[in-house]
């Protein structure tokens, strides 16, 4: 894994994490997931612009986890998040602040692997009958003399 | 002037050029309008017009709690007129909508919302404050429930208020707010609510007050309520035998599903002790139907989020999707959370949530 690969999150998903679990909702299918722990934790690097060299070292200084074992829980995971059209691989350096930890206090600190948990009971719904167009501001912007 | 452009209806594009004109022709003509009615909801003031008594009252049955003496400047003024008056702009309608869903399209830049089904074209002009429905027959059987659902929806957003898929019940001036996808027993809990003596705000849709940015931003949140109807499962219905004589099928094809009207009958003085045109909230409740006693459990935000926000996503279209999420987000942060277990005892249900209420107040 080089430390120039970046991750953002794909333009159809709406992402936020609290209180250290991330759920993401891919706008397009109605397709929704969560992450908790060091999932929610490698969400709120993604969202910050880490890198993934930055990831490892940030998760392994927190969970006290061997850095290799955590580059390959990355690995899977970001293959996954992939697959799922959650995020898309783009280049740039490694951001200088990171976020910290929205976890609460009360959560263990013991690594356990990332795992995405998918929901798709929404999504037989949205193929049958997909969101409404949304709303277009562009009228706000112009000027109304013209018109 | 360039005319707006109605995008996505092919068969209504051409005739609907004219869309700016139309509501300027519709408004002239209804000057005098014979009826009007006025509303309260969500703290505008609003004006219904029509020279159709039976349509404007089959039109206003939703918002019988919100009826205000006058308005006061009203922020938005709805015109319900007969289809018939388009017939020099809008020859032909195109054909109705096999989906129930409404086809809604957006013009001019986004300042025209128009809105498709069953025979019906309803538009917004957002500049303006303006709505006028153009009906066929009567107003359409599957939107008396909840009118123009998607146009409220526009509507409020540029309030900055957002159309949110739940139902709200309230004590004193606290509010519950009931989310989660369909079938999971909002309507259940707020029917049953109501009949223990807690007011009743919705059971559906509620317009939720939580500025993101600007000058409210930090406030507490509200709820705001629209539509005094009720959506139930024909097979629940005998839960609610004092509602029986207000069910209408929600949809012709869709017998099983009924929209009730829990206010009829009431008289106004009535109707003001069981409803509200708004609540703080101070809970949100996730029900879910199980078979044991009633109880609400506490439940962690973001597993709150995961049960409120997917289904109101698409309730929240034509509201930018991406905003409504990280309001969602900032709701469940903003209130304590927790999982309604909603047994067969519909009093308790309904004691469970004035429980929660009432702790929350202390």
């Amino acid at each position: 894994m080089g430390e120039g690969r970046r991750w953002i999150p794909a333009a159809d998903v709406a992402a936020k994490v609290v209180d250290g679990e991330a759920v993401l909702i891919h706008l397009a299918s109605g397709a929704y997931y969560s992450l908790e722990g060091v999932g929610g934790r490698i969400w709120e690097l993604i969202d910050a612009g880490a890198t993934s060299r930055q990831i490892v070292e940030v998760i392994a200084g927190e969970y006290g986890a061997a850095a290799e074992r955590v580059e390959a829980d990355l690995d899977v995971l970001i293959q996954q998040l992939g697959e799922e059209q959650l995020v898309t691989e783009t280049s740039g350096h490694a951001v200088a602040e990171l976020p910290e930890s929205t976890r609460p206090s009360s959560e263990g600190l013991g690594y356990q692997p990332p795992q995405l948990n998918v929901f798709r009971d929404m999504a037989d719904l949205f193929a049958l009958d997909p969101p409404l167009p949304e709303l277009k501001d562009e009228w706000r912007n112009r000027d109304e003399t013209q018109s | 002037m360039p005319l707006p452009r109605f995008e996505g209806l092919p068969r209504v594009a051409q005739p609907v050029e004219g869309l700016r004109a139309a509501f300027d022709e519709a408004f002239a003509e209804s000057a005098g309008a014979s009826f009007r009615r006025h509303l309260s909801l969500a703290g505008r003031s609003v004006t219904l017009a029509s020279e159709d008594g039976g349509l404007l009252g089959s039109f206003a049955r939703a918002f019988r709690h919100l009826l205000a003496d006058e308005a006061v400047e009203p922020a938005l003024t709805i015109l319900l007129t007969s289809i018939a008056r388009l017939t020099g702009v809008v020859p032909e309608l195109g054909p109705t909508p096999a989906s129930a869903q409404p086809q809604v399209v957006h013009a001019d830049g986004g300042r025209f919302v128009a809105y498709h089904r069953q025979g019906t074209l309803a538009g917004l002009d957002r500049a303006a404050g303006r709505m006028v429905v153009w009906c066929g027959e009567g107003f359409p059987a599957s939107d008396r429930g909840q009118p123009l659902f998607a146009l409220f929806a526009a509507w409020l957003h540029d309030l900055d208020l957002q159309l949110v898929h739940a139902g709200l019940v309230a004590s004193g001036e606290s509010g519950a707010l009931l989310g989660g996808a369909g079938g999971s027993g909002k309507s259940t809990t707020a029917l049953a609510c109501m009949r223990a003596g807690l007011t009743y705000l919705g059971d559906d849709s509620i317009a939720l007050s939580l500025p993101l940015a600007g000058e409210g931003a930090g406030e507490e949140p509200w709820g705001f309520s629209l539509y005094a109807s009720a959506r139930l499962e024909a097979a629940n219905l005998e839960r609610f035998p004092e509602l029986i004589g207000t069910a209408e099928p929600m949809d012709p094809r869709e017998p099983d599903k009924l929209v009730l009207y829990p206010l009829d009958g009431l008289d106004d003085r009535q109707v003001r002790g069981v409803t509200a045109g708004s609540a703080r909230l101070a809970a949100l409740l996730l029900p879910h139907v199980t078979g044991g006693a009633p109880r609400a459990v506490p439940l962690a935000p973001a597993k709150a989020l995961l049960l409120l926000a997917p289904s109101s996503i698409r309730a929240m279209a034509p509201q930018p999707m991406v905003l409504g999420f990280e309001r969602l987000a900032r709701l469940v942060e903003s209130v304590p959370c927790y999982r309604l277990e909603v047994g067969e005892d519909l009093a308790a249900v309904a004691n469970e949530v004035e429980r929660v209420l009432t702790e929350g107040r202390r």
